[in-house]
């Protein structure tokens, strides 16, 4: 078992092979060896721990990701995610900023390209106005400018 | 102290028996009243409250309302946990949101607002890898190319509507020429 130290002071007991899907904590483990002390996690408050160790618990027994995966490649663009993932992200959006962030704290690489996304699929086929309301955005452009903008990018628009 | 909410219980038939101006009418609006008078007493007593008991309480009185009740809540709750996730993100996460975009909604997504452009817009492997992944990307001179069309065009428009506008700076991969 692992225990870990959340950033509000709470103590989480996980079992090793659940928590080694986090590559942080994964090489952790290998660097520190066997330890009764909690690993802390400043950047991480418990009750987005709760919802990545479901994440953790469910691909439990599932092969890690290869280690040595190019980071260059990046050719994935496609928005499919799997349907538990799916459901696993239909949170508010503070807890998937939360979950994003903690994703790439803990380098859950799988995690984190899910959780981005679901983002990009928030985002894609939203025209702007519907995008500012999405993420309760101030639309700050001056109209001229937005104009000029909305014309300049209308090339884009026809592919 | 909070005074417990007034008014003996008089069964609901009991009251449209009797003269609604004599029974009906000062229990009701002292209820209002007590409940009114008692809610700076309420708030100040749950701005005191130990920290885990907040959301304990709000719970706890959650159970009760009726579902338009919880719909007003519901309304006035989710804009308060939407989040401007582009601006807040760490600006390698943002890329990795932005990668995912196809070509037409990146377009639109840099015109959300000044902020987005200004996160966007410099970015040039953000730039480079949608140009490469739609095969737009002929080159430096297809570069040049671009850059000059736009500004013939803006030229030309002073031409037709003399009136200065100001112009923004090209988007990144343009930007430089």
């Amino acid at each position: 078992m692992v225990l870990l130290l959340t950033s509000d002071n709470e103590m989480f007991s996980v079992a090793e092979d659940v928590i080694k899907r986090s590559a942080y904590i994964k090489n952790m483990l290998e660097d520190v060896g066997e330890s009764d002390l909690p690993i802390p996690l400043p950047n991480v408050e418990s009750n987005v721990l709760v919802k990545i160790l479901e994440y953790c618990e469910h691909y439990r027994g599932e092969p890690l990701p290869a280690s040595d995966v190019d980071p260059a490649e990046i050719g994935d663009r496609s928005l499919d995610i799997a349907d538990w993932d799916q459901k696993y992200m239909a949170v508010d959006q503070e807890m998937l900023f939360e979950i994003i962030l903690a994703a790439n704290y803990l380098d859950i690489k799988s995690l984190l390209d899910v959780g981005c996304k679901t983002v990009a699929k928030m985002m894609k086929g939203k025209s702007s106005e519907e995008i500012r309301t999405l993420f309760n955005i101030a639309n700050d452009f001056t109209p001229e400018e937005e104009a000029q903008i909305r014309k300049e990018n209308a090339w884009a628009e026809c592919r | 102290m909070v005074r417990p909410l007034q008014g003996p219980y008089v069964h609901p038939r009991l009251l449209s028996e009797r003269d609604p101006h004599q029974c009906k009418a000062p229990l009701q609006s002292d209820l209002a009243l007590t409940t009114l008078l008692a809610i700076p007493c309420l708030v100040s007593h749950f701005a005191n409250l130990p920290p885990t008991f907040p959301s304990h309480f709000l719970l706890t009185i959650l159970r009760h309302p009726s579902l338009p009740v919880l719909r007003t809540l519901y309304y006035v709750l989710t804009p308060r946990l939407w989040r401007d996730i582009v601006t807040l993100l760490p600006l390698e996460l943002v890329c990795h949101v932005l990668n995912y975009l196809p070509f037409s909604t990146f377009a639109r997504a840099l015109c959300v607002s000044e902020t987005w452009r200004t996160i966007m817009d410099p970015d040039a492997f953000l730039w480079l890898d949608l140009i490469n992944s739609t095969n737009t990307w002929l080159g430096v001179d297809s570069d040049d190319a671009f850059a000059h069309s736009i500004y013939s065009r803006r030229r030309r428009e002073l031409m037709i509507n003399p009136r200065p506008t100001k112009t923004l700076p090209l988007t990144r991969p343009y930007m430089n020429l």
